[in-house]
């Protein structure tokens, strides 16, 4: 019988795959061996003095001792207590990353969804032709469209507003919006692409129109997916939002680099500790929620 | 249909509905040639017929009512479809309905589809391909992972609902005994040939040994 | 069955939680925008847009900008623009994009190296008393168990906790705190990516672990295997996945390597950060493009290194 024959061609296929896998790791590894000789050699990676381990010593000592009241004698006259300054830039840097992930997600859908070939390459009648011949005609652009906005980190853009109109709120918005739809509709179009098929084709078998196979028997494959990406995605909008405070939004990161820039140390943990908070309780919101989603875990 | 696996069951099947392109030969519905028939004739004869696969083929996340309710989409468009997702005509909650309690699993109507245990899901499969009153059923392996006495029961389930609906059925079963017991025209395949085509009175014990035989080819590569 | 339609329409089951959350969700969003200062007058207007002008107008290289346009059909055109940018490669152009390159590796492999290893802590079924990984059963003083329980649970929570700070803290900000610490070289560029990334790794390390089917664990445990030679041995099978994390991580760490030479570490950023402060827009330009080419070339590799890992 062959079985034998195909658990032995079976055995020899994992053999070969795991010295695959292994030629990946060793070429990983090998990498990282090169960048390291190539920083020495550029003079890059010289180890830190003793001045400089006595200020990260200094700065971690904070670690445990975080202000709560301002350190600083030089505070203006009227200034809101410390902590309602923290909440305040929390409370800025959230606003910054849902109204931003508010843009990018309609956004990505569309995208994504132009970017996706599953829907006009399912077998079966196509319902409306029309849309059928659409589908090659706005998958390249929308692929392009994506890859452009993704390819520049929302800093780059940040700093082109900044040059370009100035980085007012609405701009700090776009700044992270555009960056986020591309990564997003890529993303979509991908999980979309990959959904399962063997329901809408079944569908299709039995007299469904592509149109209706994918809204009924593809797309409610992927969408649990995309929701936990997209939760994923909340959370590094978070810190987009906070680290885009350095170039002037009133986020967590501009009080942070003034806290450092003044030696306040103590603050500068209470900052920290205030992302810190905001990034677990959203981790552990969309853990929750993913649960009823049953999704798997982005890694992107 | 008979026969060991690689056999050609569930690709016969298949291109009994034009999922797969006949390599040669045909595949004639009323006496019109599927490669023959233009797109929009192809999509009404497929609603005429229904298949079950044999992974079942549901959409997990989706209701047990929105699953049956895909089995009406041979007419209407994107607007059925969104209408069955969303907010259902009355009539046709209640026709599904009803077919979930013929095949007994009438209170899971409102369950998520991936709650339900396998034999659960495939009752759904069942009233899904009933639900547009098809002529034809095809059943690929729809017992193959039960046990001999729930896969009679299934099978039987079948065999009354095309006696009351009048419609033909056509299912690929690995179980000789059943087969013979409960249908009336057995079709026998091997590697992509078809061995016999009779009653099961008429089959001889030689006919069933060539189905089942091992390849003496076969014999010398194993080890 | 003597339940009707309406009856099983009303008992349906219905998520609480996943109703509370879209209105939470949409309060949110709402709230956010309207308690904003956001205007599209903010962006257009005639100055402004006169501006925009101005700007898009010295993106353009220099050479461009002092002829006063551009030919796209003559090839003098062309050479001048290939010149200007060769020049721009030659005076530290190449040296950033291979220092943000190799900043980019280091602080993936690093990261992969840390993360892997603390996965296992990490992860629930690792880190527990005797019947690790789902093996059988122990049969024991309840006492000791019961402190035994709490030992590990405590090693747990805070190497999960430690790992979640590490990725709770940006890159750009990891960067910042170091930089001046340890100096402008590459060397806080890489611990900050790496740190960051460690606790990404480290985390979804540790759910591929507990998501693991426990059945090969299982049977080396019950033949006596300790949790170490378990996790030797079962590492094998983990390994595609951890790899396709490993390779995603190093798509984002490309990505970041670029922008962090804004805080001084040589690489694509910090050319850009000399751009902007000298005000040679087309400068800027010229190395955002080459940061976007890098990270579409990471992106690309990446894919490659995905696929065949996927295929193995």
């Amino acid at each position: 019988m062959s079985s034998a024959t195909d658990s032995r061609a079976g055995t020899q296929r994992a053999v070969v795959g795991a010295g695959k896998r292994r030629a990946v790791v060793g070429a990983i590894a090998a990498a990282g061996l090169a960048s390291a000789a190539l920083l020495s050699a550029q003079g890059q990676l010289t180890l830190p003095g003793l001045e400089s381990l006595e200020l990260l010593g200094r700065f971690f000592s904070h670690a445990l001792r975080p202000a709560l009241d301002y350190g600083s004698p030089f505070v203006p006259v009227g200034a809101p207590p410390l902590l309602l300054q923290v909440a305040t830039a929390t409370w800025r840097t959230v606003q910054l990353a849902v109204a931003a992930m508010s843009l990018a997600v309609p956004v990505a859908l569309l995208l994504g969804f132009a970017g996706a070939s599953a829907w006009w390459r399912l077998p079966g009648p196509g319902g409306r032709a029309v849309l059928r011949r659409l589908g090659p005609l706005v998958y390249a652009p929308a692929r392009v469209v994506m890859t452009l906005a993704r390819s520049v980190h929302e800093l780059l853009w940040a700093l082109l507003f900044l040059a370009a109109v100035g980085l007012s709120d609405t701009a700090a918005v776009l700044a992270i919006a555009i960056p986020y739809a591309g990564t997003l509709g890529k993303v979509f179009s991908e999980m979309i692409d990959e959904a399962p098929r063997d329901a809408a084709v079944q569908l299709t078998g039995s007299g469904a129109t592509a149109a209706q196979a994918f809204s009924l028997a593809l797309l409610p494959r992927a969408l649990p997916d995309m929701a936990a990406y997209t939760f994923y995605r909340f959370e590094c909008a978070l810190r987009s939002a906070a680290v885009l405070g350095f170039f002037g939004p009133e986020t967590l990161g501009k009080f942070i680099r003034l806290a450092w820039n003044e030696s306040l140390y103590a603050e500068l943990w209470t900052y920290l500790y205030a992302l810190f908070a905001l990034i677990a309780v959203s981790d552990m919101a969309s853990r929750a929620l993913r649960q009823r989603f049953l999704g798997e875990t982005p890694a992107r | 249909m008979v026969g060991p696996s690689g056999a050609g069951k569930t690709t016969l099947l298949r291109s009994c509905n034009g999922t797969v392109p006949a390599a040669a030969g045909g595949v004639a519905i009323n006496g019109r040639l599927l490669s023959d028939v233009g797109e929009r004739e192809l999509r009404r004869t497929r609603s005429e017929l229904a298949f079950i696969p044999q992974d079942l083929a549901l959409v997990p996340e989706l209701r047990v009512v929105a699953n049956v309710l895909a089995g009406g989409f041979g007419r209407g468009g994107l607007l059925t479809a969104l209408r069955a997702l969303l907010k259902p005509r009355r009539a046709d909650t209640q026709r599904a309905f009803e077919l979930l309690q013929r095949v007994g699993v009438g209170d899971k109507l409102y369950q998520r589809s991936d709650k339900l245990s396998g034999g659960e899901q495939q009752r759904v499969a069942v009233a899904r391909a009933l639900f547009a009153g098809p002529r034809l059923l095809l059943a690929d392996e729809p017992v193959a992972s039960v046990d001999p006495e729930r896969a009679r029961d299934t099978l039987e389930l079948l065999l009354d609902l095309a006696r009351e609906q009048g419609f033909a059925l056509l299912v690929s079963l690995h179980n000789l005994e059943l087969a013979r017991g409960l249908f009336g025209r057995l079709l026998g395949l091997r590697r992509g040939r078809l061995l016999f085509d009779c009653a099961p009175a008429e089959l001889g014990d030689d006919e069933l040994e060539a189905l089942y035989a091992l390849d003496p080819s076969e014999d010398e590569q194993r080890d | 069955m003597k339940t009707s339609v309406d009856e099983l329409r009303r008992t349906r089951p219905r998520s609480r939680l996943l109703r509370a959350a879209a209105w939470a969700v949409a309060a949110l969003v709402v709230f956010s925008w309207m308690s904003g200062d956001f205007g599209l007058e903010q962006l257009g207007g005639e100055r402004r847009l006169a501006n925009l002008e101005r700007f898009t107008g010295e993106l353009r290289p220099w050479p461009v900008q002092q002829q006063g346009g551009f030919d796209a059909g003559s090839t003098a055109d062309w050479r001048t623009v290939y010149d200007w940018a060769a020049a721009l490669m030659a005076d530290g152009g190449s040296k950033a994009l291979a220092s943000t390159a190799a900043i980019a590796v280091l602080a993936s492999v690093l990261a992969a190296l840390v993360g892997y290893l603390a996965c296992w802590p990490a992860a629930r079924n690792v880190a527990r008393p005797a019947p690790f990984f789902g093996g059988p059963a122990v049969a024991g003083q309840r006492r000791r168990l019961r402190l035994a329980h709490w030992a590990w649970s405590a090693l747990n929570h805070s190497v999960r906790a430690v790992l979640l700070f590490a990725r709770a803290v940006p890159e750009y900000l990891w960067a910042f705190l170091l930089v001046e610490s340890l100096g402008y070289t590459a060397l806080p560029a890489v611990l900050a990516l790496a740190l960051h990334n460690a606790g990404i790794l480290g985390r979804l390390g540790a759910e591929t672990v507990e998501n693991m089917p426990p059945a090969a664990a299982r049977a080396l445990a019950a033949a006596g295997a300790s949790r170490s030679q378990t996790a030797a041995a079962v590492f094998p099978s983990l390994l595609p996945r951890l790899l396709l994390y490993f390779f995603y991580r190093w798509e984002t760490c490309v990505r970041e390597a670029t922008v962090l030479g804004m805080l001084g570490v040589l690489s694509l950023g910090s050319l850009i950060r000399d751009a902007r402060a000298g005000n040679l827009y087309d400068e800027l330009f010229f190395y955002v493009l080459l940061g976007a080419l890098m990270v579409l070339a990471g992106d690309l590799l990446s894919a490659l290194a995905r696929g065949l890992v996927r295929r193995a």
